[in-house]
């Protein structure tokens, strides 16, 4: 009797082998196109890096890797503002910038994804609005008129951008310093 | 009273409070920081809507439920007749609003809401202020003056948004709330409770400058960029 039953139960074994696999192959996948379109955007921002993880995680952020498979290190995180602040807006709508940083809460720079702001092509969209961000602690003030420029006399949509960068950053960065002092022996 | 024509009948104020705010009795403490100081240290922000010309409205907020800018805000009187006959909850939170600008006709105190992380707070409640009702030394000529009240969690240790969605589009403003140690929570606007008759005894402590302060607490790393 017990023989007669281990046949189908090796089977039902199997299927769940299988199905497990193929979720997770597609979990991966999904993950993956949670970042499609982004690449280049995350290349500028993290030339050196091995590998991005898709969206992930509370608030959402892609993880950064360098290495290979067998040594691979988490150096930053990159955060899009609409996810981590989505009721967050300028003038006209959601800024959307992505956010790197490395793990020590230093700004690798921002990408500037998508607004609405009508003047944000001589404010936000401007080079050196970004290059200012890049090197500075998501302790800094970001705070436009004393360590960041306003560029421009557009400071509804400059003032936005600047807060959302600095929420995003300083959210994601809590959450993985939480994470860390959690998993400390 | 002001303009705030269209949300007159939102109004939820009883009359002996009318009454009592019609006296308006302008009497701030002697610890009152002047309003440059408190715009300085941002426990004034402004949301201004303008064009390139001109500046067409522009409101101050403060945040009046924490006893010792409410006193100094309305003054003393004013600030402690409000507390008791309005309804008191620890999650109600009211900003006093003066408004000035040749665009007043475009306020409406429904459009003000605030968020905080992936919060959202819609004013639940306003009342009218007779102008001029604020006490602060050194304030400009305001046009306009309200209470308004959102109610909700909020993380003090972190700022606010708030926002005036206008016709064109949205101006949204940070709002960091000053030393949390002292009361807060005091000044709510909404229906009175119903045989609640004695009067709410406050201190006034000193207002802290939010630079001083912050280095004196112990307040987690990432919030150092208040400082």
């Amino acid at each position: 009797m017990t023989q007669k039953s281990a046949g189908p139960r090796l089977v039902r074994s199997w299927v769940a082998i299988v199905i497990l696999l193929v979720a997770i192959v597609r979990l991966d996948a999904w993950l993956q196109s949670s970042i499609h379109g982004l690449e280049p955007h995350l290349n500028q921002l993290f030339p050196e890096a091995s590998r991005f993880s898709g969206k992930t995680g509370v608030p959402a952020h892609i993880k950064v890797y360098t290495g290979d498979s067998d040594d691979e290190q988490l150096i930053g995180f990159i955060a899009s503002t609409v996810d981590v602040e989505p009721l967050e807006r300028g003038y006209e709508g959601p800024i959307e910038i992505l956010v790197g940083m490395d793990t020590a809460g230093t700004l690798r720079g921002i990408r500037l994804i998508s607004h609405r702001e009508p003047y944000g092509y001589f404010s936000i969209e401007l080079p050196e609005f970004g290059a200012q961000f890049v090197g500075k602690s998501v302790l800094e003030r970001f705070r436009v008129g004393e360590d960041i420029d306003g560029v421009t006399t557009a400071t509804i949509t400059v003032s936005s951008a600047t807060r959302v960068i600095r929420k995003a950053a300083r959210r994601v960065v809590r959450e993985y310093l939480a994470g860390t002092e959690k998993n400390r022996p | 009273m002001t303009k705030f024509a269209s949300v007159a009948s939102r109004l939820i104020l009883p009359l002996p409070v009318c009454a009592l705010l019609a006296l308006n009795p302008h009497t701030a403490t002697a610890q009152c920081p002047p309003w440059e100081e408190l715009r300085k240290d941002e426990s004034v922000i402004d949301l201004t809507i303008s064009d390139p010309n001109m500046v067409g409205l522009r409101m101050w907020v403060v945040y009046v439920s924490l006893a010792s800018l409410g006193r100094c805000t309305l003054g003393t009187e004013l600030f402690e007749t409000v507390t008791p006959e309005l309804t008191a909850s620890e999650n109600h939170h009211v900003f006093w609003i003066g408004a000035e600008g040749p665009a007043l006709h475009l306020f409406r105190l429904e459009r003000i809401y605030m968020i905080q992380g992936d919060r959202r707070y819609d004013v639940i409640n306003s009342i009218e202020l007779d102008t001029p009702t604020a006490v602060l030394d050194g304030m400009p000529r305001l046009t306009a003056e309200a209470l308004v009240a959102v109610e909700g969690l909020v993380d003090f240790t972190e700022p606010v948004t708030i926002f005036y969605e206008g016709e064109m589009g949205t101006v949204p403003g940070e709002y960091w709330f000053p030393d949390t140690s002292s009361e807060r929570g005091v000044v709510n606007i909404g229906p009175p409770i119903l045989g609640k008759t004695s009067s709410v005894s406050h201190t006034t402590p000193d207002i802290n400058s939010k630079r001083g302060c912050v280095g004196e607490a112990n307040i987690p790393p990432l919030d150092g960029g208040k400082v």
